[in-house]
């Protein structure tokens, strides 16, 4: 009797998986994990023979199996339970902090950006900065659980240590930590605009300008709900909100986007409404973004980046009359880019692990003469 | 397909198993025939082939030596041949010409050749069926359905046990299914699969990681903390397979032998031999050792027959320079063991006979895992780097999987037997624990897979 019990038991668990599975209406896109999820694939000879369908067949059942995203969820509490602090993906930090987690220190394609971006200064003779913001979890090192030992911390040091003397390098990462406030969201991978504000009072301090004060900026809260990619990679049942602020400034300026359509403000309200709230700051990343300010000083700053400036650019428009933003990952500079647009300054403005986890910015510095 | 995985949890086992526990007696081998045939395609879709070449032409081999009187040892060789060349040509080709590319200088080219899943198991089992006929042991099996069942059953199909043909005669022809063999396969099933997806696929990851940092800063405890952490891992990814596949078994009547029998608790590398994969290490005793004099030809024999049986070993578990290394490594311990050392560690204190024992099962882990030479001596110098033993790394793996590490450490050395034991004086409470363990294993095991392929693509976060 007790043995027909059991089996019968076991066998509503996976029958009921089966069910669900089964009846479960396909979902297209996963808000969670910010991708398209795998369709049913199509029963066609060629590819059940080539082995394509079986694993296609394999994929949507993980994809669209219906308790996805609370299985995540629970996993994340079980391995909070039995004293596991990350998930490989993220650190589950202190008060709440949800931290990238780093998990290749790649010595070799560390020497190979150092290079290029030295060999770059070699040619180039006009003012190039650079600025690598440091990760979450090399900033907040107390959020982090005990013995945690960040990969990326020996590559920071060491690329801020051998970049070229001609380089203005510009290492915020003491300021940050030693900063009173929240120098990174606890949701998700990027810095704060207050974090962005101390570089920029340090990267003015650098160049010999007199940084705006922060009293003549309107701040705005304009977010109190927002939950990014590092909470994305948990799930976790508790986490905090994080708020987005705004550094509004009186300067009039024009986007022009590489499919040039144009745009009046540094600011995309609509992104507030969606999940990714920080694409608040410039929207999606574009390849070439064209900024024209009120700022009638005739000096023009090439910025190569990632979203981390972003939120830095509010400052950035202050100083220049033209901004070119661009983005490697999706631009292919003509070799007289820098000729051509006149530009006096550069500005490389990239996150550690971003610069770690990309292998454009080396292809794209190599494509400029 | 794999067990560990969602298709076949949720879409093939249930099923396939409601349909063979519903038809009639008459069909149910003809079913699970075809159900094999199905989950081998599912992954192998072209090599099904092969398998089904190889169940034809030695059902029509196997009954030929049975008939003929004069040429049964002809059919004997022929069937070897085949088996052996097809395993050859797919498993070692590659390697071979590799190696004479190497030694001769030479630039041979080739097509790369897919490894068919499961060959070197269904192949020794094959073997196994042929020379038993040949032997008069076993009566060659009449019906194809039957021997396509032998050689192709899915449990065992893809990490074994290697079964041999005469362990399953009788209940090839005739087999009961009861409930008390159904729940009682349900629950070997899941426990196998616990011990996959939990532990093995953590245990695992630990090892990755570590095998794949920088050597310079790796210090004394992650390098030892490394090599443990990849034993537990092999350990349950194997014995774990076996656990579900004579789970699998007893759910469709079959009764296979047991693979593992807790082989860390071993005081010896000869004993670890015969705990560990037990199908393959009496195989090779049965169909290679013994034919080839075994012990009985005096000492030197022996000791060349021990070296060939090892170095044979160490090829089946991969084409793989180090794995013959590693078998090699095994010949000459158990030699070792033979001549002398086995005496006087008779005379030594249990837990010195065990540490000898890990000891040495570790290092040949770390042989059995460097497939690429060139780690294996900075690895080991690691191993005993006194003057960085233990690092923040260190301590945060060892705490970050301190369950895990208990719960491996309590299973793989049998602590758990004791309880177990006291729990099934008590029916009830027995029952209990087992739906209790049976729930968490279920759920945790299907969160573990979903978690497996959860990709957040953060397409700003650059």
């Amino acid at each position: 009797m007790k043995n027909k019990l059991f089996t019968i038991y076991i066998f509503i668990f996976l029958i009921a998986g089966l069910l669900i599975s089964v009846f479960h209406q396909d979902i297209t896109f996963s808000n969670a994990e910010n991708r398209n999820l795998a369709k049913h694939p199509k029963l066609e000879i060629s590819r059940i023979l080539s082995g394509k369908y079986e694993s296609d067949f394999d994929e949507w059942v993980s994809d669209q199996f219906a308790l996805r995203n609370n299985a995540i969820s629970l996993k994340s509490e079980f391995q909070k339970l039995i004293l596991q602090s990350d998930n490989s993906r993220v650190y589950f930090g202190k008060d709440y902090y949800l931290i990238d987690k780093s998990t290749v220190s790649d010595d070799q394609k560390l020497n190979v950006i150092i290079n290029s971006i030295n060999n770059f200064s070699n040619r180039y003779n006009g003012n190039i900065e650079t600025m690598i913001i440091p990760s979450s979890a090399l900033v907040n090192d107390d959020k982090l659980p005990a013995y945690a030992n960040d990969l990326r911390k020996e590559s920071f040091e060491k690329i801020n240590r051998r970049l070229n003397s001609k380089i203005t390098n510009i290492n915020i990462i003491k300021e940050l930590k030693n900063a009173k406030f929240q120098t990174f969201y606890r949701n998700d991978h990027h810095w704060t605009s207050d974090s962005a504000y101390l570089a920029y009072q340090k990267w003015a301090k650098a160049n010999n300008l007199k940084a705006i004060s922060k009293d003549k900026f309107k701040i705005n809260v304009v977010s109190k709900k927002f939950i990014g990619a590092t909470y994305s990679k948990a799930l976790p049942f508790n986490y905090k909100y994080d708020k987005i602020k705004q550094y509004a400034y009186d300067n009039k300026v024009t986007l022009t986007y590489s499919d040039t359509h144009q745009s009046k403000s540094l600011y995309n309200d609509d992104a507030l409404k969606k999940k990714d709230k920080y694409l608040y700051f410039t929207g999606v990343n574009d390849s070439l973004i064209t900024i024209n300010t009120s700022v009638k000083n005739g000096k023009n700053l090439l910025l190569i980046k990632d979203s981390f400036a972003n939120c830095y650019l509010p400052f950035l428009v202050n100083h220049y009359e033209n901004i070119y933003v661009v983005d490697p990952r999706y631009y292919n500079a003509p070799g007289n880019f820098l000729d051509d647009y006149h530009v006096d300054d550069i500005l490389i403005l990239y996150n550690i692990d971003n610069l770690m986890d990309d292998e454009y910015l080396p292809l794209f510095l190599d494509s400029l003469n | 397909m794999l067990f560990s995985s969602l298709t076949f949890l949720f879409y093939f086992f249930p099923i396939f198993t409601l349909i063979y526990f519903v038809l009639p007696r008459k069909v149910k081998n003809t079913t699970l025939l075809l159900g094999s045939l199905f989950f081998y395609a599912w992954g192998e879709p072209v090599y099904i082939i092969l398998m089904i070449f190889s169940i034809i032409v030695n059902f029509f081999i196997g009954l030929k030596i049975n008939q003929s009187k004069d040429h049964k040892k002809a059919y004997l060789v022929l069937a070897i041949l085949i088996c052996l060349g097809l395993l050859f040509y797919f498993k070692y080709f590659n390697f071979t010409l590799d190696l004479i590319n190497q030694i001769f200088n030479l630039n041979i080219r080739y097509h790369k050749i897919g490894l068919p899943i499961g060959i070197s198991f269904y192949s020794f089992q094959i073997l196994s069926y042929i020379i038993d006929v040949y032997r008069g042991k076993v009566k060659a099996q009449k019906n194809i359905i039957n021997f396509g069942v032998y050689v192709a059953l899915f449990p065992q199909l893809i990490a074994g046990p290697i079964v041999r043909y005469k362990t399953i005669e009788d209940e090839l022809a005739n087999r009961e299914i009861t409930f008390e063999k159904v729940s009682g396969g349900l629950y070997r099933f899941l426990i196998g699969l616990g011990k996959k997806v939990l532990l093995s696929n953590t245990l695992g990851a630990i090892w990755v990681s570590i095998f794949n940092s920088n050597f310079a800063n790796l210090s004394l405890g992650s390098a030892w903390l490394g090599i443990i952490c990849f034993a537990l891992h092999i350990y349950f990814d194997f014995s774990g397979y076996s656990d579900m596949a004579i789970g699998l078994g007893k759910i469709y009547g079959f009764d296979f032998l047991e693979n593992f029998n807790v082989p860390y608790i071993s005081k010896s590398i000869t004993e670890f031999w015969r705990r560990w994969h037990i199908s393959l290490s009496s195989w090779f005793k049965e169909y290679v050792y013994i034919p080839l004099g075994g012990n009985r030809k005096g000492i030197k024999r022996q000791i060349i027959n021990i070296l060939i049986v090892w170095s044979l070993t160490g090829l089946w578990h991969g084409a793989s320079l180090n794995f013959v290394i590693w078998g090699m490594y095994y010949a000459l311990l158990l030699i070792i063991e033979k001549l002398f050392l086995g005496k006087y560690l008779e005379k030594c204190p249990g837990i010195i006979r065990h540490l000898y024992a890990l000891f040495f099962i570790l290092f040949g882990w770390l042989i059995f895992e460097c497939s690429d030479m060139s780690k294996l001596v900075p690895y080991i110098s690691s191993m005993f780097n006194f003057t960085n033993i233990v690092d923040n790394n260190f301590l945060y793996i060892l705490r970050n999987n301190c369950f895990m590490l208990v719960v491996s450490a309590i299973i793989c050395n049998n602590l758990h037997h004791n309880l177990t034991i006291k729990l099934s004086n008590n029916e009830n409470i027995y029952y209990a624990f087992k739906v209790v363990l049976s729930t968490l294993l279920i759920v945790l095991c299907i969160i573990y897979l979903i978690d497996s392929t959860y990709n957040p693509f953060i397409y700003f976060r650059f």
